[in-house]
């Protein structure tokens, strides 16, 4: 059974790995998603010990092996712990503390990892799928450190106490969090019914009209009849958008009185436009995976490149519309004499390129991975990996490419990127047509193949490069 | 009228249900002018298909056995078979080659054999007064 | 009249790894008729309707659904058939009327009056949601939504596993009386299953596949006059190796 468990595990805990490792590779700026990433990938691989019986279907079969529940539960967290633990130790060797929260110190680590153990799972187990599971888990860890920042600057200013409380606000909430985790978890598994549906909803939003008995047929057109599921596949993403542009009221609200609603304001924003477009992204294709509906929509008269299309359409929409325009709308509200605060966010066009580009990253990664929660990892590694290869190789070329064309003309070292929204806009698009196009033979086809992949990723990778090519070209010839 | 299908015997599904509804005209079970189940209700309850049902109707029909009312089914033929005398006796003769065969295989002598016959006529006929007496 | 077959398949051959799934498998079916598909588990039954469907592309051979390549004329082969695989899903917040909807909305035709007659056979109930569904329900509720748009060929892949013996009796009895009731010639029935007894009456010709492979192909009538058997019983005599001796005649 433990094998069982840690071959299940693996993959997850080997993305997030994967991901971690190459987050502390170089590059200031991601040193911060550094710490983001490995608080969002201990909350995974917690949800996924419970959550990979949702996934796959086995929860059934788990509960009615000759095995009592205790034992189960135990060896679920027998495997659990000594990966978090791994993970920890790795984070804490490779994330450079200094860029990040350098405030929480050690607390950064332990704390998220105990979350990770406790109430991870538990939320798994009450929203049955290991995707809320998740995303609530990191909501929590995240949501006690802002908070504890807020009312530690509040009692104490801005002054050093701040960091202390901080430390132990974070240390005691997510501690007694975790201890009612650990103690509801066991509960809730201890009584859990196998019922045969892979949680579907989250429960909140359970009105539905009462169907008549003899209800006629209701035709919709069929692209609406499309659009009209994504949406549906969508509701955990939006509700995750209502609970974001709700706190945003509150503290625009509050931002007058409390101006350090602001910079609270303005981590989560960050927070939240880094993941969300992963979450879009996964619930897209991985929900559909998971509930076996795939194949049953290849068959529908429809071709599969318009299916595609209205999914990737609702999904790059929704990213469009929650993550590229949302905060900039709550942001634009807030008053005049309070911006300029403590972490004022800048939000130009490389986060939104960065959010459409994440958005579609996640769509074609969920077509290739079968669940949730590993599309999600995979996703922010591949997200990672993007941005490292355009800070690293990319602006190499780009360099190379510049003083190739500008040799030519005049001697004028290399100034910053141009601001022209074209310049940005092109190649945005581009790239999004081209994962758009290899997501889709995916999509197409019910077998996967490694080989397919690798050739997708060269062609992105060749793409990109040729990007930097042209856009040194270009700066050089101007 | 109770139809049976034999998956066991070889023979042609439709042709055992149009054997069977001969049998049924010909024993009285079945009356002149009668309606047939209909072709969809018949090959649900016998869980055959369709096209089976079909196509032994349009064989009973050529064989003049039943006629169709276009819209209202299927009826049984006044006066049962249309054909001359020695050309229902060739159709008949099969069937008694058959038996034949069946009896020297089983070891039946033509004078047991004959007695047999003679008994199952009887039988048959007592079978189609009782029909009769029960209309 | 030559018709265009419904279904022609040939030297189709699919590969999995090391592992020929189907290999070289020739069959036709013309329209009308009702076409059953044996073999034991394993046999490369589903793999072959995969690739009828482009679900899967073959490895070699070619497969035409109407005349027609599955993979080129996506849309005009699927809007001509319907197909119940062995696992049904449904999305799960959808109600049977929803679920219903949603695939009506992909169809030009929907027969009302059929929907109806099968759902209150099957005694679905409209409101509930498709996740709570007993197995055989949602097997009941994926040949409602096969059956309604009338298309002109139906694959199912066994449709009988999983429903009570008499929703099983109901299936055969209605649900395929139902689908034949309309346009015969144009109402073809491909039905891959190891429940064959079921099928007996209702199946005109037949393939049994063993090891991706074709092992007897024959019409119905004829395969009882040669073996004096059932189907089932010249299925099992016939992959057990023995070989059915013909009874002669």
């Amino acid at each position: 059974m433990i094998a069982k468990e840690i071959r299940a595990l693996v993959p997850v805990w080997a993305a997030a790995a994967a991901a971690l490792w190459a987050v502390s590779l170089d590059g200031s700026p991601l040193a911060y998603a550094g710490a983001a990433l490995y608080i969002i990938a201990v909350a995974a691989i917690g949800a996924f010990s419970v959550g990979h019986e949702y996934a796959y279907g086995t929860m059934g079969y788990a509960l009615s092996l000759p095995v009592p529940r205790r034992r189960i539960w135990l060896t679920k967290l027998a495997v659990l712990l000594p990966m978090v633990a791994a993970l920890a130790v790795l984070a804490a060797w490779r994330v450079d503390l200094d860029r990040g929260d350098r405030a929480l110190g050690p607390a950064l680590f332990w704390v998220p990892a105990l979350a990770a153990c406790s109430v991870a799972p538990w939320l798994t187990l009450l929203t049955r799928r290991p995707l809320a599971g998740t995303v609530f888990t990191v909501g929590l860890v995240g949501g006690s450190m802002a908070l504890g920042e807020w009312i530690g600057i509040y009692r104490y200013g801005y002054t050093q106490e701040v960091d202390a409380f901080r430390v132990a606000f974070v240390c005691w909430s997510i501690g007694l969090l975790s201890a009612a985790g650990a103690v509801a978890g066991w509960r809730t598994f201890a009584r859990l019914e196998a019922q045969d549906d892979r949680g579907a909803d989250v429960q909140l939003l359970a009105f539905d009209a009462a169907v008549a008995p003899s209800a006629p047929v209701r035709r919709r057109h069929p692209l609406a009849a499309l659009l009209l599921k994504e949406l549906r596949l969508q509701q955990l993403a939006i509700i995750l958008v209502a609970i974001y542009a709700a706190a945003g009221i509150v503290a625009l609200l509050v931002a007058g009185a409390a101006p350090l609603a602001f910079s609270l304001l303005s981590v989560t924003t960050a927070f939240y436009i880094f993941v969300m477009p992963a979450v879009i992204g996964s619930l897209a294709m991985a929900e559909e995976h998971q509930f076996g509906t795939h194949d049953a929509q290849l068959l529908l008269p429809v071709t599969a490149s318009r299916q595609w299309l209205v999914k990737t359409a609702v999904a790059l929409g929704l990213t469009a519309l929650f993550v590229v325009a949302l905060p900039p709308l709550l942001i634009g509200f807030v008053p005049r004499h309070v911006v300029g605060g403590v972490g004022t966010l800048r939000l130009g066009p490389p986060t939104f390129m960065l959010a459409l580009g994440g958005a579609s990253i996640c769509l074609y990664v969920s077509t290739v991975v079968r669940s949730a929660v590993s599309a999600l990892l995979v996703a922010l590694g591949v997200i990672l990996a993007v941005i490292f290869f355009m800070m690293t190789a990319m602006t190499d070329i780009l360099t190379t490419a510049y003083e190739a064309v500008h040799r030519l003309t005049a001697d004028h070292p290399l100034h910053r990127l141009p601001t022209n929204p074209l310049f940005w806009a092109v190649p945005l698009v581009l790239f999004v047509a081209l994962v758009w196009r290899c997501g889709l033979t995916n999509y197409r086809y019910a077998d996967r193949s490694l080989p397919r992949v690798a050739g997708h990723a060269l062609i992105a990778a060749a793409f990109l490069a040729a990007c930097g090519a042209a856009a040194g070209a270009i700066m050089g010839m101007n | 009228m109770r139809l049976q299908i034999n998956f066991r015997s070889g023979k042609p599904v439709y042709l055992q249900v149009v054997d069977q509804v001969k049998l049924a005209v010909a024993s009285g079970a079945l009356r002149t002018g009668e309606a047939l189940p209909g072709i969809r209700p018949l090959a649900e309850s016998l869980r055959v298909n369709r096209n089976t049902i079909a196509k032994a109707y349009t064989e009973l029909e050529s064989q003049g056995v039943i006629e169709t009312n276009a819209g209202k089914g299927c009826f049984v033929k006044d006066g049962g078979s249309p054909y001359r005398k020695d050309a229902r006796l060739d159709i008949l003769r099969h069937d008694v080659d058959a038996a034949v065969v069946q009896a020297h295989h089983l070891q039946v002598g033509k004078a047991d054999f004959l007695k047999l016959a003679d008994a199952r006529f009887d039988a048959f006929q007592q079978q189609r007064d009782r029909a009769a007496r029960n209309e | 009249m030559v018709d265009t077959p419904a279904i022609e398949i040939t030297g189709l051959v699919r590969r999995f790894g090391r592992h020929d799934a189907v290999d070289g498998l020739s069959l036709r079916v013309q329209p009308g008729r009702c076409y059953g598909f044996f073999g034991r588990n394993g046999a490369g039954k589903t793999t072959t309707i995969k690739c009828l469907l482009n679900l899967l592309q073959p490895t070699s051979g070619t497969v035409r659904v109407f005349g027609l390549d599955p993979r080129r004329d996506e849309v005009a082969v699927k809007s001509r058939l319907s197909y119940v695989p062995d696992t049904v899903a449904f999305y799960p917040w959808m109600t049977v009327r929803g679920a219903l909807d949603y695939a009506a909305s992909f169809r030009p035709k929907w027969n009302q009056e059929t929907e109806r007659a099968l759902l209150s056979q099957s005694r679905l109930d409209l409101g509930q949601k498709t996740r709570h569904l007993s197995k055989g329900q949602r097997t009941q509720l994926a040949l409602v939504a096969a059956i309604c748009p009338e298309p002109e060929l139906l694959v199912l892949d066994e449709p009988t596993s999983g429903l009570d013996p008499i929703v099983r009796r109901e299936f055969i009895q209605t649900v395929i009386g139902a689908y034949q009731d309309g346009d015969p010639g144009r109402r073809t029935v491909f039905v891959s299953t190891h429940l064959i007894s079921e099928f007996e009456g209702l199946i005109d010709e037949f393939t049994i596949l063993d090891n991706g492979r074709e092992v007897l192909s024959l019409e119905a009538d004829e395969a009882r006059g040669r073996f004096e058997k059932p189907l089932e019983e010249i299925f099992v005599s016939t992959l057990s190796g023995l070989g059915a001796r013909a009874v002669p005649a």
